[in-house]
């Protein structure tokens, strides 16, 4: 295919829609602010704040959709060497020889493969199996003596050993596809393109519900937000089936390894710098989704540290070289996260007005549901319209429930705790995670005592009515999280929040 | 006995709808036909039981469309003006719209299952039921809707120009009009997606829409000709308030659960948050559609062919879970249903908070079955153990509401006229008066009444002309020349237009209370000695 430039539409929901939805958040927002008579101040400004949190994160994820044109150059014809980067930790030796199989049959010819082994610093047995595999397969290992940086600083040990123009990176269980290379080099025509990152695909997504679950989570992330900030310039990198240039590595001295989101943080460097970041909507490498709940906390934290970090110590709206778009996606990207804090307000406020009669608003019309059921109608579908109906009803329970881990992440961001960088097992941990969700189970044994204590109190009014469904809300959305963490028998027998499909294609 | 591929079969369609219209007619005919002759209806069969010339007089002051009337008028001489077989006209309409929903529901979903169950709430839900029986022409308003929809849908399916289709959807806007005003809402609705969705019908749709609705405007307009002749339209309406959000809500519950009573209907208003999580609970793997489109503005043909391979492979579906309803859950149909779901209900709204208060759920039953199809459409579009539950529930659910509607006795719609006048049938004597407020409650009392006793309103009012406006002036004389020519006052209020405290107030002051009972909610008889 000869160089050209093409145009692509990220049309996908149509602006009146889009529209309509700011108009009624906005009226719904200035409803409960201004409109509505105030109960208890500190209820009101509790529920301010949550409102106004939804409301923004609605509204940027509604500036991210906004259709919006893009210019590609592409040219099929340019060659450079990439250098591809296999990051192993203490994987199995299987998983990782068939990333290194995958790797070996990628149809672009200028290519060096290196397995990237830190097995070694990290102190585990069997480091050796993996160097062995590499000499069995006649490719490169580049095993560290010296600890340091986590992934990050593999990454900058193999950028010192390697000279690839290009380095493509490939977590130890991202099987890239054949054409993975034949798909993303070609952007590298345009010489201020810094990276280009395609999405994270889990193979194993039917496995169980928590790699179900985050799945489902991926869908919105890697559809229309990634998507979003492609058309922003503001596409970020997601550590692995990524490919960067080493001279936009150089310019940043490698990958971050100060922050246990380097990938983000590496990002938010290069945008600084003046690079553009190429996000490309395909499967073109399958990995694996942490297969039990422990493991899926574990990666829920670190994401989290790693975001608010960034938005507590390096905050993206101070930057002067980011353009207004990038501040705006990083700023709502590491603000997502805080959400954790937004859950417990939403949780707590029925159980204050069933326990002590407190609530934040007075209302005895309906004006407030005249507004919420439009706004979280419209919501709903935009999130399942803008992922192809990919988003669901469990992603959204997970990303929910994982309240706790997220506000434990601000704990310890404001509290600068040292938390190391774990990778994310690839293999199932078995056992019975009830103990991490224990805030979830508290919420329900403090929801049925304020239900029945409500109840004893003054009756079915329609005020307790409402309060009760707010909690039985609560509880609903934290069912398939407490789900996933009770042992597998368990939930697999009961699957009442798996909607499994009749027909399952996988995308090859 | 019967294999799977039975139940899937057009067989089992045809038996069960059958089955659901039986159904229809046997609750019918043990609760709703027998009832009491409602105002409403009374006032229905009072103008029917004209001649035609002042039938259609007295229909065009009233605020409705003369074509209920005018049938029921002919229904009237042929069968006889009994009640039982009067409301049997409204009734085969509502039987007629089981079917009809679910053939439009077919259309639109291409899947007989989701028909059946929109037929199933159809059939059990109280409010069709209400109106279905209903001596008004709402069950025909609703029929006619479903003609409308299923034409309107046909077009827009259809290849090529189908004359025949388009006759009939102008033969059934035009009927659905004489039917009801509101109907021109329902019309505004389909003009809306039309605008927005015309490359989707076929060349020349535009031209034949302008002169459907040309010919629809020549057509009615010596209805309204007539009505700006007899210049008193609506002065025999009665008195609406404006609609506060707590009506709103209240279509979609009464759409649902019918009609409850005051506590039970706060109740289910106020589980609003679980509509928000239901709301939640139906983002679900379904439906595919491209996240990226080609720019068609690229030229080279090489380019083409990569955008089209990217255009294929951009469809980031992580995990592809595709239902046969899926690929269209957004399509325009769905779309169209949506709109007249929801769409005349937000401009009656409108139109009631800042034109004048027109706001009655009955109103909108064109919108009853779009948001049944709707509901239904997206419990049947994945599957899981809880949607199975909830399919489940909602019948149950609606079938409880159509049982609790029917046994109970503090239902506010519930009008038992036929329980007061035979009291004060049994009670009174020629020296007495009755005295009925407001005015236009006088209808039933020409149904049923036939005592010995005066019969009068407060204000005093012929049925032919306006009904003149409530003074304390009036009311005062009118009581005392009760007071001079009668023994006793039965008064007997309902529908309060603002004065009822008045009148009942001016009565304990100056007459001798004996004693009073409530035949249906709002509806109260009072009785005093006037020596």
């Amino acid at each position: 295919m000869p160089q050209t430039t093409y145009t692509i539409n990220t049309k996908h929901i149509s602006k009146l829609f889009l529209l309509l939805e700011i108009i009624i958040s906005l009226l719904y927002l200035g409803c409960i602010l201004f409109y509505l008579q105030k109960g208890d101040l500190f209820l009101f400004s509790l529920l301010a704040i949550s409102e106004i949190f939804h409301v923004w994160l609605l509204l940027t994820l509604i500036y991210t959709l906004w259709p919006r044109q893009i210019k590609r150059e592409f040219d099929s014809r340019i060659t450079p060497v990439v250098d591809i980067f296999i990051t192993v930790v203490n994987e199995p030796v299987e998983i990782v020889r068939e990333t290194v199989i995958a790797c070996k049959k990628l149809s672009y010819k200028f290519k060096n493969i290196y397995i990237l082994n830190d097995g070694f610093v990290c102190g585990y047995e069997g480091w050796e199996d993996v160097y062995n595999l590499a000499k069995d397969e006649g490719i490169g290992c580049i095993t560290r003596q010296v600890p340091g940086g986590a992934k990050a600083g593999n990454i900058n040990n193999a950028l010192a050993n390697t000279d690839g123009e290009l380095i493509a990176v490939f977590d130890a269980d991202h099987i890239p596809n054949l054409n993975f290379l034949d798909k993303t080099v070609p952007y590298f025509v345009d010489q201020k393109v810094g990276f280009v990152q395609s999405p994270q695909y889990y193979k194993n997504f039917l496995n169980n519900s928590v790699t179900l679950g985050s799945a489902e989570q991926q869908e919105l992330f890697f559809g229309p937000i990634m998507n979003g900030k492609n058309a922003l310039n503001s596409a970020f990198m997601c550590g692995t089936n990524m490919i960067l240039r080493r001279r936009m590595l150089d310019q940043v001295d490698g990958l971050c390894e100060t922050n246990i989101a380097e990938d983000f943080m590496t990002s938010l460097l290069v945008h600084q710098r003046g690079w553009k970041s190429i996000y490309v909507p395909e499967i073109l490498a399958k990995g694996l989704a942490p297969e039990d709940f422990l493991s899926y906390c574990k990666q829920q934290f670190r994401w989290a540290r790693g975001s608010m970090e960034i938005l507590f110590w390096f905050n993206p709206i101070f930057s002067k070289t980011l353009t207004f778009a990038q501040k705006l996606n990083y700023f709502i990207s590491a603000s997502y996260y805080l959400s954790g804090i937004v859950v417990i307000i939403n949780l707590i406020t029925p159980i204050t007005y069933l326990v002590f009669g407190l609530e934040p608003l007075h209302s005895s019309s309906m004006i407030l549901p005249a507004l919420f059921l439009p706004y979280i109608i419209l919501s709903a579908l935009i999130l399942n319209m803008s992922t192809n109906s990919g988003y669901t009803f469990k992603a959204l329970a997970f990303s929910n429930g994982s309240f706790w881990i997220f506000c434990k992440a601000l704990f310890s961001v404001i509290f600068k705790q040292k938390n190391s960088f774990e990778v994310t097992s690839k293999q199932k941990i078995s056992g019975n995670f009830v103990m991490l969700v224990w805030p979830h189970i508290l919420y329900f044994i403090v929801g049925f005592f304020a239900l029945g204590f409500s109840i004893h109190k003054s009756g079915f009014t329609p005020a307790f009515v409402t309060n009760a469904s707010w909690v039985l809300f609560n509880m609903i959305t934290f069912m398939p999280f407490i789900w996933a963490a009770l042992p597998e028998i368990e939930w697999s027998r009961i699957k009442l929040f798996s909607t499994k499909p009749s027909v399952i294609q996988v995308k090859n | 006995m019967f294999s799977i591929k039975f139940f899937k079969s057009p067989y089992f369609s045809f038996v069960y709808i059958v089955f659901l219209m039986s159904s229809v007619f046997v609750i019918s005919n043990r609760f709703f036909l027998p009832e009491s002759l409602r105002l409403d209806e009374s006032q229905s069969i009072w103008q029917a039981n004209r001649s035609l010339k002042d039938m259609l007089e007295v229909n065009a002051r009233d605020v409705h469309m003369p074509l209920y009337n005018i049938l029921l008028h002919n229904w009237m001489n042929y069968f006889g003006n009994n009640i039982f077989t009067n409301r049997i006209l409204s009734l085969s309409f509502f039987i007629g719209t089981i079917p009809m929903s679910f053939w439009v529901t077919r259309l639109i979903t291409k899947r007989s299952e989701i028909g059946l169950y929109v037929a199933t709430i159809l059939s059990f839900s109280p409010f069709a039921n209400w109106f279905g029986n209903e001596l008004r022409m709402y069950s025909m308003l609703i029929f006619f809707t479903l003609c409308s929809h299923y034409c309107f849908l046909k077009l827009y399916e259809a290849k090529k120009n189908n004359l025949f289709l388009w006759f009939n959807y102008f033969l059934f806007s035009l009927l659905g009009i004489y039917t009801h005003y509101f109907f021109i809402l329902f019309i505004l609705c389909q003009l809306i997606f039309f605008l927005f969705n015309q490359k989707a019908f076929i060349k020349g749709a535009k031209f034949n829409f302008l002169i459907l609705y040309i010919s629809l405007a020549i057509l009615i307009s010596p209805w309204i000709a007539y009505v700006k002749y007899i210049n008193t339209a609506g002065s025999q309406t009665p008195l609406l308030v404006k609609p506060s959000t707590v009506d709103l809500f209240n279509v979609y519950s009464n759409h649902f659960f019918g009609f409850q009573n005051d506590y039970n209907n706060s109740l289910i208003l106020s589980m609003w948050p679980l509509f928000g999580v239901l709301c939640l609970y139906f983002l679900q793997k379904r439906s595919l559609t491209n996240n990226f489109n080609i720019s068609k503005s690229t030229k080279s043909k090489d380019q083409l062919l990569h955008f089209e391979v990217v255009n294929k492979e951009n469809e980031f579906n992580l995990i592809e879970n595709q239902h046969k309803l899926g690929s269209n859950l957004f399509s325009n149909k769905y779309v169209y249903i949506g709109l007249m779901a929801f769409l005349p209900t937000v401009i009656l709204f409108f139109i009631s908070i800042l034109l004048r208060p027109v706001f009655l759920s009955r109103y909108l039953i064109m919108c009853l079955v779009p948001t049944y199809i709707i509901l239904a459409s997206l419990l049947f579009s994945f599957q899981s153990k809880i949607v199975y539950f909830l399919r489940f529930f909602l019948v149950a659910s609606m079938v409880l509401a159509l049982f609790v509607q029917i046994t109970s006795p503090d239902i506010s719609v519930k009008e038992n006229y036929r329980g007061v006048i035979n009291y004060i049938i049994s009670q009174s004597q020629n020296t007495d008066v009755i005295a009925v407020s407001a005015p236009f409650t006088i209808y039933p009392f020409y149904y049923y009444y036939n005592g010995s006793a005066k019969l009068t309103t407060i204000p005093q009012w012929d049925l032919t002309t306006a009904i003149p406006e409530f003074t304390e002036v009036n009311l005062e004389k009118q009581m005392k020349e009760f007071k001079e020519k009668n023994k006793r006052l039965y008064l007997v209020l309902s529908y309060d237009q603002g004065y009822e405290k008045k009148i009942k107030n001016y009565a304990d002051y100056n007459f001798k209370f004996i004693s009073e009972q409530t035949f249906s909610p709002k509806l109260n008889l009072y009785i005093y000695d006037l020596k």
